[in-house]
C-alpha cells in the first residue's frame, strides 16, 4: 500500500494540514456583537499590540488601546484636558507642587477600590529599573524620578567585569521616598516637581502616567497578557486578546463614568497591510481604520471617504553638520530656499498635510492658551530661489559648481523614496547641484548611522510627546541624546535652559520662539511638512475623537 | 534504524551550525530593538539591555541561549513584551502550517494530474494550454495573485471575505480558500512540469512498451505503471517545497491577514528582536531537516530500487 508514491506524498501533507489545522485552539464564541441591539466599534489598529502594560508600551498601537482601558488623573478629549480618575486639582508653589483630590469610589474593572496610593505605586513602579519602561522619562519631570529610574542593576567590580547590583534594593527603596509623589489620603494625591513644568497636567494623562492594580502585577509576572489577569480602571474592560488577530474591549461597568460610555463593544484588529485594511473597510468589515495606502489618497479625497485630523510632529532631513560642505550654514539655507513645499504636499503626498515653514508643528498652546504656538511663531523660514542661489555662491558654489558630492540617506519606504527624488531634482534644476546619490536603507540602520554621525544628509521625522513646543526644542542642545545633527550654539542653549526654569508660560514661549528664530536662522534641520492623521471612518461612527499626539479617545463614542 | 539515528545526529549538527551563523550575523546588524529616534538616556539604555542581558559578553550570551534553546526555552521576544517565543511558534505554526497544508494539497491535486494530461497530449492543444499556465504560474510573484484574488473576488464580487482567518469552524474555509489558492499557484505549476517531463521520459521505457502490448486498456498503462514512477521526483521535492511554502507564505500572509508564522520571520530581523529571530531559525531549520529525513525515507520506502544506507537488504 505504500508503494504509491502519489498517494502517500497526498496522505502525508494533507494529514498533516489537517492535522495543524485540528489542533488549533477552537476559540469560543465569536468576537462581533451578536445581539441584535449591542454596539460595535471595529477599528483597525494597524499592527498587534507590543504590550497591554501601560509601564511598558512605547507603540501608538497599544497607546490606542490603552487609552480604553485605562485612565489618567485627567482624560484628553474633544473638551480638552478633562479631569479623569482625578476630580479636581491645584497648582501649589508656582507650578512645583500638584494636590490632586480624586473622586470618591473610584474602583478597578474588578470592582475593589482604587485610591491614591495606586498612583504611588504605579508611577514608582513605571520608575524602578527593574521594570525596564522604556517612557520612564515621561516621569522625570516628577522630582526624584530621574534618580530612581538611573539605579544601576549592574555595576563594574574592581576586576572590570559587571555584575549584579548587590546593594539594588536598598538604593532602589531609598530612591523611592524621595520620590515626589504621595499619597497623603486614600483621595488626595501630593505631586512635586523637580522643575515647574505647565504641561505637566497633560502628561498625567499620557499610559505611563496610568495607574496600574498592584494585586494584578504582583500576582503574576504576564498579568497583563491574559484577560483572566487584567485589571483597569478606564471606560472598557479586556475581555480578549488574540495574537495578530483581535482584541475585543467591552464596557467596564466599575468605571466611574460608565453612563455616558454608549458602546457596548471595541474590536482592534491588527491588519498590517494598507491595502488589505481599505479593502475590509471598503467591504464593511471594519468600521475605521488609519493610514490608507498613499497610492489611494487622491481618490479617497475625491470620493469623499477620507478624513485627517492634526498630527503633532514634522518630516524632516537632517545635515551632518560636521562634514563639509554641511558644516555651512549658508549652504543648508540654500538648500532649504529652493524646495517647493507646497509643490510636494499636493503632489506626492496629496494626503491634505502642511508645508513645515518652521519646526515645532501646529497643535500646542502658546502663552495665551487659545493660540496655537505655531500661529504665534510664524513662517520662520522661506522659500526664495535667487536668494538661495546667491547664498550658495557666497558659499563658493556659484551655480552649484564644485559642490561636493554627497549621499541622501532614508528608510525603505515609497514615501520617503519619492519625496527625496523630489527634492533631489529641485536642487539639481534650482542650484545646479548634480551629484547626489540617494540610498535607502532599513530603518535601523538609518537610525544607527545618524546617531554615529555617519552620513551627510539624512531623512527624520519627529513627533511630540506631549502638547507643548518644548518636546521639539530641546532636543537641539549641546550634546542633546537626540541631537543627531551635531549641533550647538550657546545662545540656543541658554533660552532653553531659561525656558526650563520657570512656569511662567509668557517667559517660556518667548525664550522657545527666540531660540527656534535661531536654530532656523542656521538650519542644521530642515523642515518639510508637519504630519497630520489620515483615516477612514464610516458615517455612522460618531464621536471618536483624536488628540494631536495621535492616541484615538472611544469613550464618547456613539453608533448612529 | 541506524540510517536514521545518523540521520539525525547530522541534522542536529546541521542545526547548531545555522544556530550559531545566525547569532554571529544577527549580532553584527547596525542598530539594535532599543534604537529609536527617540533615544533614551544613557543610564536607562544599559538598564533595560541589562534587564535581557545584552551587556553581557558575547560568548556568555550564546551559550546561555544555547543550553536554553536545547531545554526548549526560547527566551523572550522584544517586540512582544508580554509573549515569549515559545508561544509565538505555538500560536504561528498551527496557521501556517494548515495554510501551507491546504496550498499543498492544492498544488498536487491541480498539478500532477495536469502533468499527466499536458504529458498525453503532448504538442496538443491541451500540453500548450496547460505548459503556458504553468510558466506564467512559475514567473509569477505570489503577491500578484493575491491582490488580484482578494481585489476582484473579495472587493468587487464579494463573494468571499477579504481576509482575516476567523477560527469559527463554520466560516472558517471562506478565509482559507484564497490565500491557500494563492499560495499553491507556484507549487502546481512547478509539479505540472515537473511531472509532464517524467512521464514523457518514462513513457519511452521498455516496460511501458511491454504493457501496452499486453493490452492493458490506456487508463492503468497511464495510471499504474507510468505515474508511479514519473511522480517519484515529486516526491523528492516535497520536502523542500513544504518549508519554501512554510517560509515563503510571508506575503500572502500579510495580504489575507493570517496570523502565521512567515511575517513574524521578517519583521523580527527588521526590529532585530533576536530572541525571534533565533527561535524561527532553529524552528524552521528543524523542519526543513526533518521534511527531508521523512522525504527521504519515503523514497526508500517506495523506489524499491533505492536501498537506504545501511538498511537491511529486502
Amino acid at each position: 500500500m505504500f508503494r504509491k508514491p502519489l498517494a502517500l506524498a497526498l496522505a502525508v501533507v494533507v494529514t498533516f494540514g489537517l492535522l495543524a489545522g485540528c489542533s488549533k485552539k477552537e476559540t469560543q464564541g465569536e468576537s462581533t456583537g451578536s445581539a441584535a441591539k449591542e454596539k460595535v466599534v471595529r477599528y483597525n489598529a494597524g499592527a498587534d499590540f507590543r504590550s497591554l502594560d501601560p509601564a511598558l508600551m512605547t507603540d501608538l498601537t497599544s497607546f490606542s488601546a490603552e487609552n480604553a482601558l485605562f485612565e489618567g488623573l485627567v482624560r484628553i478629549t474633544h473638551n480638552g484636558i478633562e479631569p479623569g480618575a482625578a476630580a479636581k486639582w491645584e497648582e501649589q508653589d508656582g507650578g512645583l507642587k500638584y494636590r490632586f483630590t480624586l473622586r470618591q469610589g473610584l474602583k478597578w474593572s474588578n470592582g475593589e477600590p482604587l485610591t491614591a496610593s495606586d498612583f504611588v505605586y504605579s508611577w514608582t513602579r513605571a520608575l524602578d529599573p527593574r521594570t525596564g519602561s522604556e517612557y520612564a522619562y515621561q516621569l522625570y519631570y516628577i522630582k526624584g524620578g530621574e534618580a530612581l529610574n538611573s539605579v544601576k542593576l549592574m555595576i563594574k567590580g574592581l576586576d572590570g567585569k559587571e555584575s549584579e547590583n548587590p546593594n539594588l534594593a536598598t538604593e532602589i527603596a531609598e530612591a523611592a521616598k524621595n520620590l515626589g509623589v504621595k499619597a497623603i489620603d486614600a483621595t488626595t494625591l501630593e505631586v512635586t516637581l523637580a522643575a515647574p513644568t505647565p504641561y505637566f497636567l497633560g502628561l498625567t494623562a499620557f499610559p505611563t502616567l496610568h495607574p496600574v492594580s498592584q494585586k494584578a502585577v504582583e500576582s503574576n509576572e504576564q498579568w497583563a497578557a491574559k484577560p483572566e489577569s487584567y485589571i483597569s480602571n478606564g471606560p472598557f474592560k479586556l475581555v480578549k486578546w488574540e495574537a495578530k488577530t483581535q482584541a475585543v474591549l467591552e464596557r467596564n461597568p466599575h468605571y466611574w463614568g460608565a453612563a455616558d460610555v454608549k458602546i457596548d463593544q471595541l474590536v482592534y484588529f491588527m491588519v498590517e497591510e494598507q491595502s488589505t485594511a481599505l479593502n475590509m473597510w471598503e467591504t464593511d468589515a471594519v468600521d475605521i481604520i488609519d493610514s490608507p495606502p498613499p497610492a489611494e489618497l487622491a481618490r479617497l479625497r475625491q470620493e469623499k471617504k477620507l478624513q485627517v485630523a492634526p498630527s503633532y510632529g514634522t518630516y524632516y532631513y537632517l545635515f551632518n553638520t560636521t562634514v563639509k560642505p554641511f558644516d555651512n550654514p549658508k549652504v543648508r539655507k540654500a538648500l532649504s530656499m529652493a524646495i517647493d513645499r507646497q509643490k510636494i504636499v499636493d503632489n506626492i503626498l496629496r494626503g491634505g498635510q502642511k508645508p513645515a515653514m518652521a519646526f515645532v508643528a501646529p497643535g500646542s498652546p502658546d502663552a495665551d492658551p487659545s493660540k496655537d504656538y505655531r500661529t504665534v511663531g510664524g513662517n520662520l523660514l522661506k522659500e526664495d530661489l535667487p536668494e538661495a542661489k546667491r547664498l550658495l555662491a557666497e558659499a563658493g558654489y556659484p551655480d552649484g559648481k564644485g559642490f561636493p558630492a554627497f549621499t541622501f540617506v532614508y528608510n525603505t519606504n515609497e514615501t520617503h523614496k519619492a519625496l527625496a527624488e523630489a527634492v533631489v531634482e529641485m536642487w539639481k534644476q534650482n542650484l545646479g547641484i548634480l551629484s547626489v546619490t540617494l540610498q535607502n536603507l532599513e530603518w535601523k540602520v538609518v537610525l544607527d548611522k545618524r546617531q554615529k554621525g555617519d552620513y551627510q544628509v539624512a531623512r527624520g521625522g519627529w513627533y511630540g510627546d506631549y502638547l507643548d513646543a518644548m518636546t521639539f526644542m530641546d532636543m537641539y542642545v549641546t550634546d542633546g541624546g537626540n541631537n543627531d545633527v551635531f549641533y550647538s550654539n550657546k545662545s540656543f542653549d541658554d533660552l532653553i535652559a531659561a525656558a526650563k526654569q520657570t512656569a511662567e508660560q509668557k517667559v517660556r514661549m518667548e525664550k522657545m520662539h527666540q531660540a527656534e528664530q535661531i536654530l532656523l536662522d542656521e538650519m542644521p534641520i530642515l523642515p518639510i511638512y508637519h504630519y497630520n492623521q489620515q483615516y477612514l471612518q464610516k458615517e455612522y461612527v460618531q464621536g471618536v475623537f483624536r488628540n494631536a499626539l495621535g492616541i484615538i479617545e472611544f469613550k464618547y463614542a456613539d453608533l448612529k | 534504524m541506524r540510517y536514521i539515528g545518523r540521520r539525525l545526529l547530522s541534522g542536529l549538527f546541521t542545526i547548531w551550525i545555522i544556530m550559531t551563523l545566525t547569532f554571529i550575523m544577527m549580532q553584527n546588524l547596525p542598530g539594535d530593538f532599543f534604537t529609536n529616534e527617540k533615544r533614551l538616556p544613557e543610564a536607562v539604555m544599559l538598564n533595560i539591555r541589562a534587564r535581557y542581558h545584552l551587556n553581557d559578553p558575547l560568548l556568555k550570551q550564546y551559550l546561555d541561549y544555547i543550553g536554553n534553546a536545547f531545554q526548549g526555552n526560547f527566551g523572550p521576544s522584544f517586540r512582544y513584551a508580554t509573549r515569549s517565543v515559545n508561544e509565538i511558534i505555538d500560536s504561528g505554526f498551527p496557521v501556517s502550517a494548515e495554510l501551507g497544508g491546504v496550498a499543498l494539497g492544492l498544488a498536487l491535486l491541480v498539478g500532477i494530474p495536469a502533468g499527466v494530461i499536458s504529458a498525453l497530449h503532448r504538442n496538443r492543444g491541451m500540453d500548450n494550454l496547460i505548459t503556458f499556465a504553468s510558466t506564467i504560474g512559475i514567473s509569477q510573484p505570489s503577491f500578484i495573485v493575491a491582490t488580484l484574488l482578494s481585489y476582484y473576488v473579495g472587493v468587487k464580487l464579494g463573494w468571499l471575505p477579504v481576509a482575516q482567518w476567523e477560527s469559527s469552524r463554520w466560516e472558517h474555509w471562506q478565509h482559507v480558500v484564497m490565500p491557500a489558492l494563492a499560495l499553491s499557484f507556484f507549487p502546481a505549476a512547478y509539479i505540472a512540469r515537473l511531472v509532464r517531463s517524467n512521464m514523457l521520459e518514462v513513457a519511452g521505457h521498455d516496460f511501458i512498451r511491454t504493457a501496452r502490448a499486453k493490452g492493458l486498456p490506456r487508463l492503468t498503462v497511464v495510471v499504474k505503471h507510468a505515474l508511479r514512477n514519473a511522480v517519484l521526483p515529486v516526491l523528492t521535492i516535497l520536502g523542500p517545497m513544504a518549508a519554501a511554502i512554510l517560509t515563503g507564505s510571508l506575503v500572502i500572509e500579510k495580504i489575507f491577514y493570517v496570523p502565521g508564522l512567515g511575517g513574524e520571520f521578517v519583521t523580527s530581523i527588521l526590529n532585530r528582536d533576536y530572541g525571534v529571530i533565533m527561535g524561527l531559525t532553529i524552528f524552521y531549520a528543524f523542519l526543513i531537516v526533518s521534511f527531508n529525513l521523512v522525504v527521504d525515507i519515503l523514497y526508500g520506502i517506495a523506489d524499491p530500487r533505492i536501498k537506504l544506507a545501511g538498511s537491511k537488504e529486502r
